[in-house]
């Protein structure tokens, strides 16, 4: 159990920057998510941490232990980092039993055979599978195997436990029930915890914090809450959530809000944002969720207007609608289904994330 | 900085990867070195030149081989290419009746050393062959001459057909047949889908087999000196021996650049093939599920398909066979006198009595089994080096263990009869089988390096970085993780080993003394003094031999051989 520190974290494959100067810390038991789409450099950082891959330059330190260097031209071996890793294919031993696959980190360091089995007793006990030991990993269910290759990263009380996409092999509704179970294990053994995942349902669910990234870079970290709220680039906005996004230029501000001015000439009210100042352009992102049929706001209100609806499908729990507001298209989901092909939308001011171009 | 013993994975990779280095480079450097020598290695005060090189350029004899050689590789090859095609598609993609039993007999020849072959279609086709001799009664003349380029290309071709049926039917072409139905759908009929889809998308593995059995014609060695030599016709191979063994006063300047010259050619081959391959595995990534491919119906056909697969296994591959084992039983084969007033167990006994040819025999079982273990083991460290580590000289190390193929088994063992000269020390096991497991070892270092590569490659890394995760390091995450899952590519790796260790021998001609005789040139000699009958029967026993390890492996092992 201890804090993490990376810092400027730089690795490179071929020409392509996987890793672009990635610092983070990571406080004792916190469970951290680097969250990003496929090839942002997450599942390299990760490899990093574990020492499957040899960063270009940077440091990283779990407690008082150094695992990489590049000043020092310190790199500890994987072996020597007591880190637990669990991999996205579980990568349990196909020839080993399930206690043979659970026990040999223990073997490998030299634990008496008594302790071995009250460990690996012990750890059964926490990934719930207590007597499935005889067993091959074949002969097991997918989310067993998930649970036995936590139960195999966890036996040995690693420093800090790295998990790669864990849930992703699980079929829907067994990822929502492992997600919970995961979150409580954690919580109850207060490992510190890197957890890399495309999916940003999964990372709302179980970090205490999440590290969006792209390209190698980190764009923003914050609370489940911050990210999913208050974006702080587009792309964050985009990535957690579908999102409709509006190109324009502010036009005065007003306290707290101010008018932001649309390509096709729409004028909408907005919540203010720092650095904004009259003529800057900018873009305002909206989620389908959060616009609303107009009836649902007061005649008066700003930002209602009527769109024309180009196209509608019904996806059980809400309708998604795509409409068109003079040359622009977006969503919206609504509960109720429109006739006709005209509608009255509202946008809630407090739900408009305005971003400045850079 | 605090001193501490070296850790114990470096060093297993580095000093594996040494061994591998060290090993191929012992015969090689010594042999480039001869052929800049103004006279012999052992000779002191020599100087270099360029001498042989220019002997070897205006020796007539030596224009004749690079002439005969390149027009034999060429009619092997595409003749063992079109054998090899013809017969995978009729195999795999058509109704053919007891198709197994078919393709069994046409892989035949891959695990019969040629040799052996070559004597069956000298008392089945040679000028005073069975099948000659009743040519010559009904028609008055025989219609092929064995003893020609072409002669010896068709034997050649029968032989490597069975490597490019392998390479046929194992690629995706062939194994998948939604390309094939997709035509079908289309509106063309069977044969048309197999001309239009089939042949076109195999084009590229056939170029390959081409080229691949081109390389393994230049290197032929039984062939050309059974069928070619005798009547003037030299080939590399045949060059080399004649020049390096046969003649009174050798000229190892000549014979080294000769050597080198074989070796650069090769070389080249080996490049176009490289090229080749990436172009081949560009549609081997496009495997899709596996589906039991739809077969063609052959229909009306059928009688007659099956006829002409029978009379054509019959007569290239069970009758020649059957030659050699009815030869091995009597005193004389001769159309005029019916074998069974000539049948006798003097040539088994003559096996028995010398004990030269029972050694030899010995030695190449002991060299197979005992020396194809110890070789499969170092060719799965060396590969586990090359594939699955983070060894800095990886690179090296892959090339390095890939380049003895550019090398023919008789150049390898010349190139170690140059270097245990060059390094007396080595000298004692020069003249032992241990000096031969060496020899082979380097010299098919690259089948089995191959062999066992693949299947590293398709064991996911995520299990030995599972291992070092959890604590091991390098050499006990291969240990635990990587080798128990390699176990069927390793018995695979070692049955085939085995094989080529058994047919060897043209390797061990230079390196051999009194008592590490292998049974391939003992039989080569006996032909050569007209003891057709002992040869014969070393011949049988040899076969006999291999046919209960092959069996007794793949059938009860289970062992694949060859994927």
């Amino acid at each position: 159990m201890a804090k993490l520190l990376i810092e400027n974290l730089q690795k490179r494959f071929g020409g392509v920057k996987a890793i672009d100067g990635v610092t983070l810390t990571v406080a004792d038991g916190e469970f951290v998510t680097l969250l990003g789409p496929s090839g942002c450099g997450k599942t390299t950082t990760l490899n990093c941490l574990a020492g499957l891959e040899t960063p270009d330059e940077g440091t990283i330190r779990v407690g008082d232990k150094v695992f990489f260097d590049s000043g020092r031209s310190i790199d500890l071996p994987p072996e020597s980092r007591n880190a637990g890793l669990v991999f996205q294919s579980y990568a349990l031993w196909p020839h080993k039993t399930v206690g043979a696959n659970i026990d040999l980190p223990l073997r490998l360091r030299k634990y008496s055979e008594k302790e071995i089995r009250e460990r690996v007793e012990n750890v059964m006990k926490v990934v719930e599978l207590s007597g499935l030991e005889k067993r091959y990993p074949h002969e097991l269910s997918g989310g067993q195997q998930q649970r036995v290759a936590l139960a195999r990263a966890l036996v040995y009380e690693p420093s800090i436990l790295l998990l790669d996409e864990p849930l992703s092999n699980l079929d829907a509704k067994l990822r929502e029930r492992a997600r919970f179970w995961l979150r409580q294990i954690q919580k109850r053994i207060g490992t510190t915890t890197i957890y890399v995942t495309h999916d940003q349902l999964e990372s709302l669910a179980l970090s205490d914090r999440i590290a969006v990234m792209k390209d190698g870079k980190i764009l923003q970290i914050g609370s489940p809450t911050e990210i999913f709220e208050k974006p702080s680039v587009p792309f964050v906005a985009d990535f957690m959530g579908t999102n409709n996004f509006f190109e324009g230029t502010i036009q005065s501000l007003e306290g707290d809000r101010m008018v932001f001015r649309l390509a096709n000439g729409r004028e909408l009210i907005v919540p203010t944002i720092p650095d904004a100042l009259p003529g800057k352009k900018a873009t305002m992102a909206i989620r389908p969720q959060n616009v609303q049929l107009a009836s649902a706001a007061g005649a008066e209100a700003p930002n209602v207007f009527t769109v024309k609806v180009v196209g509608g499908q019904y996806l059980g729990t809400y309708y998604e609608y795509i409409v068109n507001d003079a040359d622009g298209d977006f969503l919206f989901h609504t509960r109720k289904e429109i006739h006709g092909d005209q509608a009255t939308v509202y946008f809630d001011p407090a739900e408009c994330s305005v971003f400045l171009k850079q | 900085m605090q001193l501490s013993w070296p850790k114990r994975s470096p060093v297993i990779q580095w000093s594996g990867a040494l061994a591998a280095i060290l090993m191929v480079a012992f015969p090689l450097v010594p042999l480039a070195y001869q052929s800049f020598l103004d006279r012999p290695i052992y000779e002191s005060g020599s100087l270099l030149t360029l001498n042989n090189y220019l002997n070897l350029f205006t020796n007539p004899l030596f224009h004749q081989t690079v002439v005969n050689s390149f027009l034999f590789a060429l009619m092997a090859s595409s003749a063992s290419v079109f054998l090899g095609a013809v017969a995978a598609i009729f195999v795999n993609r058509t109704d053919l009746p007891f198709d197994r039993l078919w393709r069994n007999i046409f892989l035949w020849p891959f695990f019969v050393s040629t040799i052996i072959m070559v004597f069956g279609y000298i008392l089945m086709y040679g000028p005073k062959g069975m099948i000659s001799n009743y040519m010559m009664q009904f028609f008055g003349f025989i219609p092929w001459n064995l003893y020609s380029i072409p002669g010896m290309a068709m034997v050649s071709a029968i032989h490597g057909a069975p490597v490019a049926f392998i390479f046929c039917s194992s690629s995706v072409v062939l194994a998948d047949s939604s390309l094939e139905d997709a035509a079908r759908a289309a509106g063309a009929g069977p044969y048309r889908a197999i001309g239009s889809v089939t042949l076109p998308l195999l084009r590229p593995s056939l170029l390959f087999a081409a080229v691949l059995s081109f390389t393994g014609a230049l290197e032929a060695f039984s062939t050309p000196v059974l069928l070619g030599k005798p009547v003037g016709i030299l080939m590399f191979t045949s060059f080399l021996y004649e020049q390096g063994i046969q003649a009174v006063r050798p000229d190892y300047g000549l014979v080294a650049s000769g050597a080198m010259v074989v070796v650069a050619l090769v070389t080249g081959m080996i490049v176009v093939q490289e090229r080749l391959l990436t172009n081949v595995r560009r549609f081997v990534t496009i495997r899709g599920k596996a589906t039991a491919p739809r077969k063609i119906r052959l229909g009306v056909m059928k009688p007659m398909v099956v006829g002409l697969v029978f009379l054509w296994l019959m007569l290239t591959i069970i009758l020649p066979l059957g030659a050699v084992v009815l030869r091995s039983f009597v005193a004389v084969l001769s159309p005029y006198i019916p074998f069974w007033e000539m049948l006798t167990l003097d040539n088994y006994e003559n096996i028995i009595t010398n004990s030269t040819n029972y050694i030899s025999i010995w030695n190449a079982l002991y060299i197979a089994v005992i020396g194809g273990a110890l070789s499969t083991t170092f060719l799965i460290l060396i590969a586990l080096i090359g594939r699955r580590s983070k060894f800095p000289g990886k690179t090296i190390l892959n090339f390095v263990a890939f380049f003895p193929r550019a090398v023919p088994s008789i150049i390898i063992g010349f190139g170690f009869f140059m270097g245990f000269i060059m390094f007396p020390f080595l000298g004692s096991i020069r003249s032992t089988i241990w000096g031969l497991i060496l020899v082979y070892t380097v010299r098919h270092m690259p089948g089995g390096f191959g062999n066992i590569s693949a299947p590293i490659l398709r064991i996911s890394e995520e299990m030995d970085n599972a291992v070092r995760v959890s604590g091991g390091d390098w050499w006990t995450a291969v240990r635990l993780a990587v080798i128990p899952l390699l176990k069927p590519a390793i018995m695979s790796t070692f049955l085939l080993l085995l094989v080529i260790f058994t047919k060897e021998y043209s390797a061990a001609l230079f390196i051999m003394a009194p008592g590490s005789e292998v049974a391939g040139v003992v039989m080569l000699n006996h032909w050569f003094q007209g003891e057709a009958g002992t040869a014969t029967a070393m011949s049988v026993v040899q076969l006999v031999l291999t046919a209960l390890i092959v069996v007794f492996a793949s059938r009860v092992l289970r062992v694949k051989i060859y994927g």
